[in-house]
């Protein structure tokens, strides 16, 4: 069994990779993903100016939503330089992270990038706060933007996507036109953790990036329509915390995966678990490649239009106590509780599955 | 304490061989070219240069080297902001590459200018920055000379120069112009600094561009006076005299700016409601004035990063890396807060 996987023509030995941001900020903080066995590594987004970044800037809401208001990397390039010098790579590869806000600048950043060794270049043109690259939802620039990287280097260069952008074909058809070898999607989502009532402020100074587990599911849907609507390789990123997350995205035809926000919570410690445990589920299931599981769901995507009409109706199927909980969910008044047990009338159930879904002892299910 | 300058020259190289028993070469070659001393030699030397307290002459040794570890930034303006945080940029690059930044301010006095290139260059400089050059780029190159390593702050050199980095001030004027139509202006006076600076060309291209397209058939209105508060006050004050204020106004600085409200201020006039009001650069003062001015924040300490980067890409280069012609242009960004009559608290989609 292996975990090898190509993106962008760059061999992997997993598909296991560390996103830019905070955890990649510096050559102590990769070289712990390194050595922790990703497969690749994101540095933190790097521009020609150092970048200050406000405080606080990392914030969780009560449901374990994250949201960040960090931007790019505080350290010069010459800095960088040193840092790139010094890591020990190892069969790692290394992707530099770049933004820039005209064509010229980001070109001189990927062609210094380049020199300094880095293996591929991920463009970052969707970062949801403060400075976006605000040409960014326009296919013409985005064209102008991404041929003048792409034209300055040899190296593999990828393009990080927002939701917004991923969904856009005329922004992805500017991208495949510019040269560009891959996109990783999605970048986060731009939000307010919420509002305080009492003092009327919102709990966050500006929007912020919001990312985790919660955005998984969009994540999921977005990568289902790169895979359909445009060639790249796809490397998926949002709200992986598992080896099951990670199976998903490539499962929807993503060739590798970034880890982000579940290094805030957890620690480098994330990239062995997650790796073991991927592994264990590909011996588990006789697989002896990822290619032999990527994009393997795709095929039971079908347009809502093609859903077949199947006069479903909600069966109980045992171990109900009485909980009621099916009663007040179903919009259809199908549901009642006669002695402690539940009653379902055939003649109103339309089989939405509400009952089914909330039902916490999966005692409910649809039937023809 | 410092002790006097005398006392630091006291030891020279010859001495210091003297003492240490080796030839002056070998001294030089400690200095320059340690990896090919013996170790032991190497020690020996360090240590009496240490006892004398020894300090090379770094120009000296720059003629010996053909490397001075220095380099030129040839500015018009030591005094405005722009020019202070593209040294700023500059220095901090230089740093980090082991260069000190000798700094030529031309008073944007074109025979000062080609006076300071004369100077360093003859001072053997590693290379040259040139912000802004008030000479033709035919002049400059001959001043600086074929082999020199140097890069230009600002557009429109031509052939000339091969290493180029400029802010798009066109369009961020343009931009701003732009956001005051779109607030329902439509008389929109643009007041400049009197000194006629190379960035002008592009503010005033800028300014036209977004009349003709946004606003067909109204007249520009360009005026032009000393870029300081003072300047900004007295032109106002000239022009509520004339009863000529116009609805609109974009000035050159927040100094300006500030002048401008001061003297708006006095006369009870309220701004945005009487006269929205923004300016071409951006500075703290902006956030904290009321109300909080619109403005372009320029990427000048940015910009200073770039030249230097370009400047030593062509030093460092030993014919493998590759460098062609470089041009690197920055985009200012339009900072909406309050003066134009905006209301809302972040204005643009992803503010």
């Amino acid at each position: 069994m292996t975990l090898n996987t190509e993106y962008m023509g760059l061999k992997l030995k997993n598909p296991i990779l560390v996103a830019a941001g905070p955890w990649s900020r510096d050559r102590a903080s990769i070289q712990r993903s390194i050595d922790a066995g990703a497969g690749a590594v994101v540095t933190e987004t790097i521009t020609l100016e150092a970048n200050q970044n406000p405080s606080p800037r990392l914030y969780m809401g009560s449901a374990g939503q994250m949201f960040n208001t960090t931007l790019f990397s505080g350290i010069h390039l010459e800095q960088w330089e040193q840092e790139f010098e010094a890591l020990q790579r190892g069969d790692c590869k290394l992707i530099a992270s770049i933004w820039g806000n005209t064509p010229s600048e980001l070109a001189y950043l990927a062609g210094k990038v380049e020199r300094m060794g880095a293996d591929a270049v991920e463009v970052s043109v969707s970062a949801p706060l403060g400075t976006r690259m605000e040409a960014g939802t326009v296919p013409r620039e985005i064209f102008d933007f991404v041929s003048a990287v792409t034209g300055a280097v040899d190296i593999p260069v990828s393009v990080k996507l927002s939701y917004e952008a991923s969904n856009f074909s005329g922004f992805t058809a500017s991208l495949e036109r510019a040269g560009v070898a891959g996109v990783t999607a999605i970048d986060a989502l731009k939000g307010l953790m919420g509002v305080d009532l009492e003092h009327h402020r919102t709990l966050m100074p500006t929007y912020g990036g919001y990312s985790g587990q919660h955005i998984r599911p969009i994540a999921l849907a977005t990568i289902a329509t790169l895979k359909q609507t445009t060639g790249f390789p796809i490397c998926g990123c949002g709200g992986i915390n598992t080896a099951h997350d990670a199976l998903e995205f490539i499962m929807l035809g993503a060739r590798c995966v970034q880890l982000a926000s579940v290094l805030l919570r957890e620690g480098y410690e994330a990239i062995p678990r997650i790796l073991g445990d991927l592994e264990r589920w590909m011996t588990a299931h006789g697989y002896s490649s990822l290619e032999e599981v990527c994009g393997l769901a795709l095929n039971s995507l079908m347009p809502f239009e093609e859903l077949p009409p199947r006069p479903l109706t909600a069966r109980l199927t045992g171990g109900c106590d009485g909980c009621g909980k099916c009663v007040h969910s179903c919009l259809y008044g199908a549901i009642s509780i006669r002695d402690g047990k539940v009653v379902i009338d055939d003649a109103r159930c339309t089989g939405c599955g509400m009952c089914r879904a909330v039902c916490p002892q999966n005692a409910l299910a649809l039937r023809w | 304490m410092i002790p006097p300058n005398e006392e630091v020259n006291a030891i020279n190289i010859k001495e210091v061989a003297k003492a240490a028993g080796v030839s002056v070469a070998t001294i030089s070659r400690v200095l320059n070219h340690p990896e090919q001393v013996q170790p032991e030699t190497k020690t020996h030397v360090l240590a009496v240069m240490e006892s004398l307290n020894y300090r090379p002459n770094w120009f000296a040794r720059g003629l010996n080297l053909g490397k001075t570890s220095t380099i030129a930034l040839l500015v018009p303006n030591i005094e405005s902001r722009r020019y202070r945080e593209i040294l700023s940029g500059v220095e901090t690059v230089a740093l980090k590459k082991q260069h000190i930044v000798m700094l030529c301010n031309t008073h944007a006095d074109p025979d000062q200018e080609a006076e300071y290139l004369k100077m360093v260059v003859s001072r053997q400089v590693d290379g040259v920055i040139v912000a802004s050059s008030m000479l033709a780029p035919a002049q400059l190159t001959t001043l600086i000379g074929p082999d020199q390593p140097w890069v230009h702050i600002g557009p429109g050199m031509g052939e000339a120069c091969r290493n180029l980095c400029y802010i798009n001030y066109e369009e961020g004027t343009y931009q701003m112009t732009t956001h005051l139509i779109k607030m329902g202006q439509t008389e929109i006076a643009l007041l400049l600094d009197e000194a006629p600076l190379t960035e002008m060309k592009q503010v005033t291209e800028g300014y036209r561009r977004a009349l003709r397209e946004q606003l067909p058939g109204a007249g520009e209105c360009i005026l032009t006076e000393q870029d300081s508060p003072r300047g900004g006050f007295l032109i106002t004050q000239r022009l509520l005299q004339n009863d000529a204020l116009p609805p609109a106004m974009i000035t050159a600085s927040s100094g300006q700016a500030s002048g401008v409200l001061k003297a708006l201020q006095g006369e009870g006039i309220p701004v945005p409601e009487q006269m929205a009001l923004a300016c071409l650069s951006d500075s703290a003062t902006c956030s904290i004035l009321e109300p909080p001015l619109t403005a372009l924040e320029s990427p000048n300490k940015r910009l200073g990063m770039v030249a230097a980067r370009m400047l030593f890409d062509t030093i460092e280069d030993n014919g493998e890396e590759g460098y062609g012609p470089q041009e690197v242009i920055l985009q200012p960004k339009l900072k909406i807060r309050r003066s134009c009559g905006n209301t809302k608290p972040i204005y643009e989609l992803f503010g």
